[in-house]
């Protein structure tokens, strides 16, 4: 979380920003973090900055996988038992999307 | 009321020490040194497990060990008496290593000196799968005492690993441990990753392991720079 807050403060300061209002992130939703915890960190992270009391928006990132076998993208979730291509219903595919976390914008007054 | 503004980031948190890592693995690669990244819980036997790789390579390859721990040296001080290098990283506090924590573990050891250095990471199954420690391959242990539901509690560790190695197989009989539901929760996270069974306490499965990491090491020393 600290990198987190490094990275919005620098991007505050480059738009002389004299408070952050609210962080949109994306983390995959393969991530163990919680949001709650996420908020709590922050909070407790930026006091005394221009972050401070900043709200975090936090957006889930689904995985997406990439069949072998048809090419066709697909989306794959915890609770599935056999996941396959939906298409062609083979079970070799690869990772394509949504592992990491993001910032994507920032509200700033 | 002041107006509020909106600034498009679109920028990795991690893009920082994504950076470094990929600096790192230039650098490795320059000195054909493998730098395997070892994960695991506390207790899943990541020490045996090096102690039994050493055993296996140490006249083909030429290997160090970086250990990383809250504090303490005692894992550096079992390999050191098992004849490889081992330097200690105690990462005060922190639960993982990142990049520029390898880079002082490779600088303290001379990695130039080494085919095959192993990163023993901090036992954790949570925040180590999040940093990209500029190594080669990753691999994790799974012991079986921990249970086969361990994919589904730490899914994102599953899904970066190159290669998983079970650990304890001795123990399986005494448990139980469903191995078929186990492999398919991690099939389904990572349909790349190999599976490897084996037990440090018996021997059991270290052939095929050294011999996974033998070819990895010389494929990737085979690799030309562009």
């Amino acid at each position: 979380m600290q990198t987190v807050l490094d990275l919005c403060l620098k991007h505050g300061e480059e738009n002389q920003a004299e408070k952050i209002v609210s962080i949109h992130l994306k983390v995959s939703e393969f991530s163990d973090l919680q949001p709650e915890w996420m908020q709590r960190y922050f909070n407790h992270l930026s006091k005394g900055t221009m972050a401070e009391e900043a709200k975090l928006k936090i957006e889930k990132m689904p995985l997406v996988m990439q069949c072998n076998e048809c090419g066709e993208e697909f989306r794959i979730f915890l609770s599935d038992k056999t996941p396959h291509c939906p298409d062609c219903l083979s079970k070799k595919y690869h990772y394509v999307s949504g592992k990491g976390y993001f910032l994507e914008n920032l509200e700033v007054i | 009321m002041k107006e509020i503004k909106l600034i498009e980031v679109k920028e990795g948190i991690l893009s920082e020490n994504d950076n470094k890592a990929e600096t790192l693995r230039d650098e490795l690669k320059k000195s054909k040194t493998f730098l395997l990244n070892l994960m695991s819980s506390p207790g899943s036997g990541k020490t045996s497990l090096i102690l039994k790789t050493i055993d296996v390579l140490k006249d083909e390859f030429r290997i160090g060990v970086i250990e990383a721990d809250i504090d303490s040296m005692v894992d550096a001080v079992s390999v050191t008496n098992h004849g490889a290098k081992a330097v200690q990283l105690k990462t005060g506090g922190f639960c993982h290593l990142d990049a520029s924590m390898v880079e002082e573990g490779l600088q303290a050891i001379n990695y130039e000196r080494y085919d095959l250095l192993i990163i023993e990471n901090v036992g954790n199954l949570v925040c180590p799968a999040e940093f990209d420690t500029g190594a080669v391959k990753k691999a994790m242990i799974l012991s079986v005492p921990e249970g086969d539901d361990k994919p589904l509690k730490y899914p994102l560790m599953f899904s970066v690993c190159d290669v998983l190695v079970l650990n304890k197989v001795d123990y399986m009989e005494l448990s139980d441990f469903d191995f078929q539901a186990m492999k398919n929760r991690v099939y389904k996270l990572n349909p790349e990753i190999k599976i490897i069974e084996v037990s440090c306490r018996t021997g059991q499965g270290i052939d095929e392991w050294g011999e996974w990491l033998r070819q990895e090491i010389k494929s990737f020393s085979c690799i030309t720079l562009d």
